[in-house]
C-alpha cells in the first residue's frame, strides 16, 4: 500500500465563500449525471420549505446577481435548520423563513436561497465533480457565519460566533501558518486583493512577507517551481466581494449576490495552473470547498457535534452547519468518485498533520472532533494515480456585470466593515510594506475617503 | 425624478419604463389600472420602500406600487417563467411578474424586488404548515395563510390532500376530511383562503414508533376561484 508521503507532496486549499452543496453540486444527481450523490431528487417536493402556508421548492436558477445577500448568522442558520419536536431532526425547511425575516418581504415564488445552479451554470464546478472526487457529507464545522467558520478552517476552533456586531478582526490563538512553520513546511497564499489573512493580527507578520503573493504569479510559479523546493502548502484565495475594490477588478468569491460566472472563471484558471506541471500534478492534491452555505437550501440534517466556542460571550453549538460544496481534485482519486464520509474544515488540519506532522494530532480542538467522527480527507485517497489530466471545459462563461459602480461607502454587512478596519489598520501601521503589496489599497483609501467627504457636503 | 435638490414628489404616472414596453399587452391585461405613487426622498441612493399592493392579483384585479426613494428611480418589469412541475403538492395556474425597481445615484445604484402572482378561477394553490405538535396518535400542523398575500377576494373551491394521507381540515369555522386519495371536497367551498388553519393527520404504527419518518409538514391543495372585494 502506497504511503500518503508517496502520494501526496503539494496541498492546494481553494476556499469559496457561501454556497450550500444542494445548490452548486445538486444537480450531479438532478440530471442523473451521478446518481450515487447525495443530491437533489427529481421530485423536489419532498424539499418544500413551508412559510405563511406557501409551498416553496428548489428551482434551476440563471446565473444572475442576486436580489441581495442572504441570511447565514448563527441565529437565522436556526431557523434555517429548524430543529423539530416532531421528528426529532432538522427538518431543513426554514430556509424560506429565515429570507423573509432578513429582507423584510413576502416571497412568492422561486425565493434565491431555494434557487440551485445546472450542470450548464456551473460548468467548472460541475466538470471537476464529474472528474474527480466529490465530498458528498463536508459539512460548515459551525451553523453560523464566514467568519467563524474561516477561522475553524485555518485555526482550528473559534473564539467568535457572531458576526453581526459590524467591523472586527478575528482572534486566533494558533493560526495555520504558525503550525506549518513549527513543523518546517514550505507554504504559500496567493491572494488576489486584500487577503482574508488581514483579518487576522495573527497572520499580519506573514501578509506582509513573502509568502504571500498576487495571484498572477500563481500559475508562472507553479509552472517553473520544482516540487523539491516549491511550497508544499498553498492557499489560493480569490477576490472577495465584501473586500476594498476599486478600478475593473471584479470579485469573484461567490459571496452572494454575486452571480457565480466570476467564480467559475477563477477555479478555472485555478485547475489549470494546478496541473500545467505533470512532474508536479502527479502528488498534488487540491481542495475546491466553500466556508458556508451562505443562506442557501440544503435538504440533509448536519449530524450533532457539539461545540462551544472560546470567546466571552461563548456559544454552545450543537451541530455541524450545512454541508458545503467540496471536490478534492488530484490524480489520488478516481473519476467520478464520492466521498461519504463525514468531514469538515478540520479534517484538512487532520489530513496536514497527518501529511507533514510528527504523529501527534494537529491541535487538542482537532483530535477532539476526530474523536467524534470528522475524518481526515486521506480516506479519499485512492492506492494508485491516474494518469490522465482531464482537460477543463473551455466553453466561454458569460455573465452580467455592471461596470463602474465605484467604491463601497456605505456598509451592509460586518464583514465589509471589518475588511476595511483591517485595511486601514495594516495602513497606518505599515504603510511602506502595505505600498508594496497591496498598492491599490491606497486608491481605493482616496476614492472612499473623497466619497463620504462628498456625502457629508 | 430626480432628488437632487431634495424635492418631493407625489405624483400619479402611467406605469411604463423601457422594459416594460416590451410587454404592452401583458401590462394591459395584467394590469389594467396600474398606477404609481412616487415619493422621493433626499438621502441616498437608497430605497425607503418600495410596495407593489396587492401581490396577489385576481382575475383583473389591479395593483398599485408605492416607493419612496433617495436617487432617481426606475422601475422594469418582467415576466417570470413557469416553474418545472415536480410534485402534484404545488401551484399551478398562476403568472408570475417581477417588478424591480433601480435607484441611481451619482454613479451609484441599489435595488429591490417585489413579485406578484395573478390567479384566475381553477387556479391551485398549496396549504402547507410545519408539523408542530403531537395529539395522542395524530400530528397536528396549523398556521395563519399569509394575510399579506391572500386578500378576501380569494375564496376556496375545492379542497383535496396530497400527502396519500387522510387529513382532517379546520378552517373557517367549519371542519372537514380530506381523504387519502385526494378526492376533492366542496366543504369549504366559498370560504376565504386566508385566515387561520388547523391540519391533523394520524401517523400509522411506523410513524408512532420511528419520529424520523413522521411527515415535516401537512399539506393540501386548494383551487382557487376570484370574487370582487366585499363580495359574500
Amino acid at each position: 500500500m502506497t504511503g500518503l508521503r508517496d502520494k501526496i507532496s503539494t496541498v492546494v486549499l481553494v476556499p469559496l465563500e457561501n454556497r450550500s452543496f444542494d445548490h452548486m453540486l445538486g444537480h450531479l444527481k438532478y440530471e442523473g449525471i451521478n446518481p450515487d450523490v447525495n443530491g437533489l431528487d427529481k421530485d423536489l417536493g419532498k424539499y418544500t420549505n413551508a412559510y405563511k402556508g406557501g409551498a416553496y421548492l428548489p428551482f434551476q436558477l440563471a446565473d444572475r446577481d442576486l436580489v441581495s445577500d442572504l441570511p447565514h448568522e448563527w441565529n437565522f442558520v436556526a431557523t434555517q435548520l429548524d430543529w423539530s419536536a416532531v421528528t426529532q431532526q432538522f427538518n431543513m425547511d426554514g430556509f424560506v423563513t429565515a429570507y423573509a425575516e432578513f429582507t423584510a418581504s413576502e416571497p412568492l415564488q422561486d425565493p434565491d436561497p431555494m434557487g440551485f445552479l445546472s450542470s450548464g451554470t456551473v460548468p467548472i464546478t460541475s466538470f471537476l465533480a464529474r472528474n474527480f472526487c466529490v465530498c458528498d457529507s463536508w459539512h460548515a464545522p459551525l451553523p453560523t457565519s464566514t467568519q467563524p467558520n474561516r477561522t475553524m478552517a485555518f485555526c482550528g476552533s473559534s473564539e467568535i460566533f457572531d458576526t453581526s456586531d459590524g467591523a472586527r478582526l478575528i482572534p486566533c490563538e494558533d493560526i495555520i501558518f504558525d503550525w506549518l512553520e513549527r513543523h518546517n513546511v514550505r507554504w504559500r497564499v496567493y491572494h488576489d486583493g486584500l487577503s482574508f489573512f488581514a483579518l487576522y493580527p495573527r497572520a499580519w507578520k506573514h501578509l506582509l512577507g513573502e509568502n504571500f503573493r498576487d495571484f498572477e504569479y500563481y500559475f508562472h510559479d507553479m509552472q517553473v517551481e520544482p516540487p523539491e523546493s516549491g511550497p508544499q502548502v498553498i492557499i489560493v484565495e480569490p477576490s472577495y466581494n465584501d473586500g476594498p475594490h476599486i478600478g475593473p477588478d471584479h470579485p469573484n468569491d461567490n459571496h452572494p449576490p454575486l452571480a457565480v460566472g466570476f467564480g467559475e472563471e477563477f477555479l478555472r484558471r485555478v485547475y489549470q495552473a494546478a496541473t500545467v506541471n505533470p512532474n508536479r500534478w502527479r502528488n498534488t492534491l487540491l481542495v475546491y470547498y466553500y466556508d458556508e452555505h451562505g443562506g442557501f437550501h440544503d435538504h440533509v440534517p448536519p449530524p450533532a457535534l457539539e461545540y462551544e466556542t472560546r470567546g466571552s460571550p461563548s456559544h454552545k453549538f450543537t451541530s455541524l452547519g450545512v454541508r458545503i460544496p467540496a471536490v478534492l481534485v488530484s490524480p489520488w482519486v478516481e473519476p467520478s468518485r464520492v466521498c461519504h464520509e463525514l468531514v469538515d474544515h478540520t479534517s484538512v488540519l487532520q489530513f496536514l498533520a497527518e501529511l507533514f506532522g510528527d504523529g501527534q494530532p494537529y491541535s487538542d480542538d482537532v483530535a477532539h472532533r476526530q474523536q467524534h467522527g470528522i475524518r481526515s480527507l486521506s480516506i479519499a485517497l485512492g492506492d494508485r494515480p491516474r494518469a490522465d489530466i482531464p482537460a477543463v471545459p473551455a466553453v466561454p462563461i458569460q455573465v452580467q456585470s455592471l461596470l463602474g459602480a465605484g467604491v463601497r461607502v456605505v456598509h451592509q454587512n460586518g464583514l465589509q466593515a471589518s475588511f476595511e478596519l483591517a485595511a486601514t489598520r495594516l495602513m497606518a501601521a505599515h504603510p511602506e510594506e502595505i505600498a508594496k503589496k497591496y498598492p491599490d489599497l491606497f486608491h481605493w483609501k482616496a476614492a472612499v475617503d473623497a466619497e463620504r467627504l462628498k456625502a457629508k457636503d | 425624478m430626480s432628488d437632487v435638490r431634495c424635492d418631493h414628489y407625489l405624483s400619479r404616472v402611467p406605469f411604463l419604463s423601457k422594459r416594460a414596453l416590451a410587454y404592452p399587452s401583458s401590462i394591459l391585461s395584467v394590469f389594467p389600472a396600474l398606477e404609481i405613487l412616487i415619493l422621493s426622498g433626499c438621502a441616498g441612493p437608497s430605497i425607503n420602500r418600495f410596495d407593489v399592493t396587492p401581490q396577489v392579483l385576481c382575475g383583473n384585479q389591479s395593483a398599485v406600487a408605492t416607493w419612496n426613494v433617495n436617487g432617481a428611480p426606475a422601475i422594469n418589469f418582467s415576466v417570470e417563467p413557469t416553474p418545472l412541475a415536480s410534485g402534484r403538492c404545488e401551484a399551478s395556474g398562476r403568472e408570475t411578474f417581477a417588478f424591480d425597481l433601480v435607484v441611481q445615484k451619482q454613479g451609484k445604484e441599489t435595488g429591490k424586488q417585489v413579485e406578484v402572482v395573478r390567479i384566475a378561477d381553477g387556479s391551485a394553490e398549496p396549504v402547507v404548515f410545519p408539523t408542530s405538535r403531537l395529539e395522542g396518535s395524530d400530528v397536528v400542523a396549523n398556521g395563519e395563510k399569509n394575510p399579506a398575500l391572500w386578500t378576501g377576494s380569494v375564496r376556496i373551491g375545492t379542497l383535496a390532500s396530497c400527502q396519500n394521507r387522510p387529513i382532517e381540515v379546520e378552517h373557517s369555522g367549519k371542519t372537514v376530511l380530506l381523504t387519502a386519495d385526494g378526492s376533492p371536497s366542496d366543504a369549504l367551498a366559498g370560504a376565504e383562503l386566508t385566515g387561520t388553519w388547523e391540519l391533523r393527520s394520524p401517523l400509522d404504527p411506523q410513524e408512532q414508533a420511528n419520529p424520523r419518518l413522521r411527515p415535516k409538514q401537512l399539506e393540501i391543495m386548494a383551487t382557487l376561484r376570484c370574487v370582487k372585494q366585499g363580495a359574500p
